[in-house]
């Protein structure tokens, strides 16, 4: 059993299998040893946050990891697919602020099919959306003047749907 | 805007890249609009792989291709970005120092000029595909390989131009070359050439086909070192893979109508590495099979490009050319590592728009095989069992 720390000071014991699903974890693990007992810091990843990546972790246990150095060809198998399981899309319909922050947890832990279901989320949320509203779906401020709006949407051109 | 909470808008560079490698080009063009923040990795991704042939048939390929260069002749920021590249007609006149992969189709005269002149600057380039309509003369040929000369990096190659007025021999290109001094410095080294035609795969055409000058001490590139070759025409075949038989991992050719009558005279061929053969399946010749020993295949692709391949009018199932080769090739021993065997359809081919898989299958008993169909410069391939199921 490993030892997990979070940065609100929370402590969660969790099988090994389950922790080493983060890329991050195992290599903390396999750097301090076998038999140390000591809780593992997890300063970037609050308890609420570790709680449902834990989850996560635990339902997709023993599934094979992809490779550590398939970082180029997985952006290509990933580029095209934007399917998500069942499991995975009922456990991602957490509101917009959860979302970043498990987003931004599984990228810190290194967990990159959770990473992967998290950024195909957003992405489907973006569909098919305008601008304006992307904008609105994420409270975002536009700060463009129209001049370098007007110069974005020539250069684009090319590749506009409409 | 401004809290600690984690949002979409002070996410890391590197996690909008993620979040956007899923969107369409349309898509991206969009999110480079949403905010600062989100234009740099949006247009990252717009511009890193461009494939005009992706973006929806709204405006021509041709055309978005010519916005396209517009664009990236007047943004070097955007230029750095590129990494491959394929366009319609149309070519940048300037330099992507960063590209890799160039695909240049249709390719209109001003193109041309723009290519051939840019080219040779484009250093990193490891994968190029080249097509014209333009019938071009032996000199334009050679100024166009001469340019890919410059290219060290350059290992696969596909070249489609055809020449101007009949075909002569020995080719014009021969004696060009022997007119040239020698070749100095290193030659890019070719691993992969595929001269046929990209928009009929199974059709013939005369391009380099007379590939005798691809061996010449002065050609622009070295081929003697050729993994995998695809022509149309069993002629060119037979040269190269005589020159290439230790190095040669697959060889495709795709017409076989003028080698009726030329097989007998061919003594036997040994191909030791060959792991891939693409064969048509039109009047081929099993004797012709019969002269190419290749214990390492592993599979075999038939191209299915009449009708007469599968009419039952024209001869009897079990003397058509498909259950011949395949009763040929699954019963002999010679072939141990033999996996698979592949149907290429056209799907354009026979105007019947939908293959009748059900058909071959009968054809090919032996065979657990897909069948590959093939569009504009792109195959799609599917299984024999989902296409059964679907009849």
């Amino acid at each position: 059993m490993i030892v997990l720390k979070t940065s609100d000071n929370e402590t969660f014991t969790v099988e090994r299998d389950v922790a080493e699903r983060s890329v991050l974890i195992k290599n903390m693990l396999d750097d301090i040893g076998e038999n140390s007992e000591q809780a593992i810091p997890l300063p970037n990843v609050n308890s609420s946050v570790l709680k449902k990546v834990l989850e996560y972790c635990e339902h997709h246990r023993g599934e094979p990891l992809p490779a550590a150095d398939a970082d180029t060809s997985q952006d290509d198998t990933r580029k095209r697919t934007t399917d998500i399981s069942e499991w995975d899309q009922k456990f991602i319909t957490v509101d917009q602020e959860m979302l970043f922050e498990i987003i931004l947890a599984a990228n810190y832990l290194d967990i990159k099919s959770l990473l992967d279901v998290g950024c195909k989320t957003v992405a489907n949320m973006i569909k098919g959306k305008t601008p304006e509203e992307i904008r609105k779906l994420f409270n975002i401020v536009n700060d463009f003047t129209p001049e370098e709006e007007a110069q974005i949407k020539k250069e684009n051109e090319w590749a506009e749907d409409r | 805007m401004s809290s600690n909470n984690p949002t979409i808008q002070n996410s890391p560079d590197e996690l909008l890249r993620a979040i956007f490698a899923t969107l369409t080009p349309g898509e991206l063009t969009d999110c480079a609009l949403v905010c600062k923040v989100w234009s740099l990795p949006a247009r990252g991704r717009l511009y890193e792989h461009i494939d005009v042939r992706k973006a929806p048939y709204k405006m021509t390929h041709a055309m978005r291709s010519a916005m396209l260069c517009q664009t990236l002749d007047a943004a070097p920021a955007l230029r750095s970005i590129v990494r491959s590249l394929c366009v319609i007609s149309n070519f940048p006149t300037t330099i992507l120092p960063e590209v890799r992969a160039v695909f240049l189709h249709y390719a209109a005269i001003p193109s041309i000029t723009s290519f051939t002149n840019i080219i040779p600057h484009l250093r990193k380039i490891e994968q190029l595909s080249f097509h014209t309509n333009i019938s071009l003369s032996p000199s334009e040929h050679l100024h166009v390989l001469q340019a890919l000369g410059n290219l060290p990096l350059l290992r696969h190659l596909r070249y489609f131009a055809a020449f101007s007025g009949s075909v002569r021999k020995p080719s014009q290109l021969l004696q060009i070359l022997n007119g040239l001094p020698p070749q100095r410095g290193s030659r890019p080294q070719l691993l992969t050439l595929d001269v046929r035609n990209i928009t009929e795969l199974g059709g013939f055409r005369a391009s380099l086909e007379d590939l005798e000058w691809a061996f010449h001490p002065r050609s622009p590139l070295d081929f003697t070192h050729l993994r995998a070759l695809s022509v149309s025409t069993y002629r060119a075949a037979r040269y190269i893979m005589r020159e290439v038989s230790r190095t040669l991992e697959s060889l495709t050719f795709t017409s076989a109508s003028r080698i009726l009558g030329d097989t007998e005279s061919q003594p036997p061929i040994t191909l030791p590495v060959l792991k891939h053969l693409c064969i048509p399946s039109e009047t081929i010749n099993v004797s012709l099979i019969a002269n190419i020993h290749c214990p390492r295949l592993e599979c075999i692709t038939l191209i299915w490009q009449t009708v007469t391949d599968l009419d039952p009018e024209f001869m009897s199932e079990l003397e058509s050319p498909l259950f011949l080769i395949d009763r040929y090739i699954t019963n002999r021993s010679n072939y141990p590592n033999l996996k698979e065997i592949r149907v290429l359809v056209s799907s354009h081919a026979n105007g019947l728009g939908h293959p009748d898989i059900a058909r071959l299958h009968k054809m090919l008993p032996r065979c657990t095989g897909r069948a590959i169909i093939f569009g504009f410069g792109e195959f799609v391939e599917r299984d024999l069992e989902y296409e059964l199921s679907l009849s």
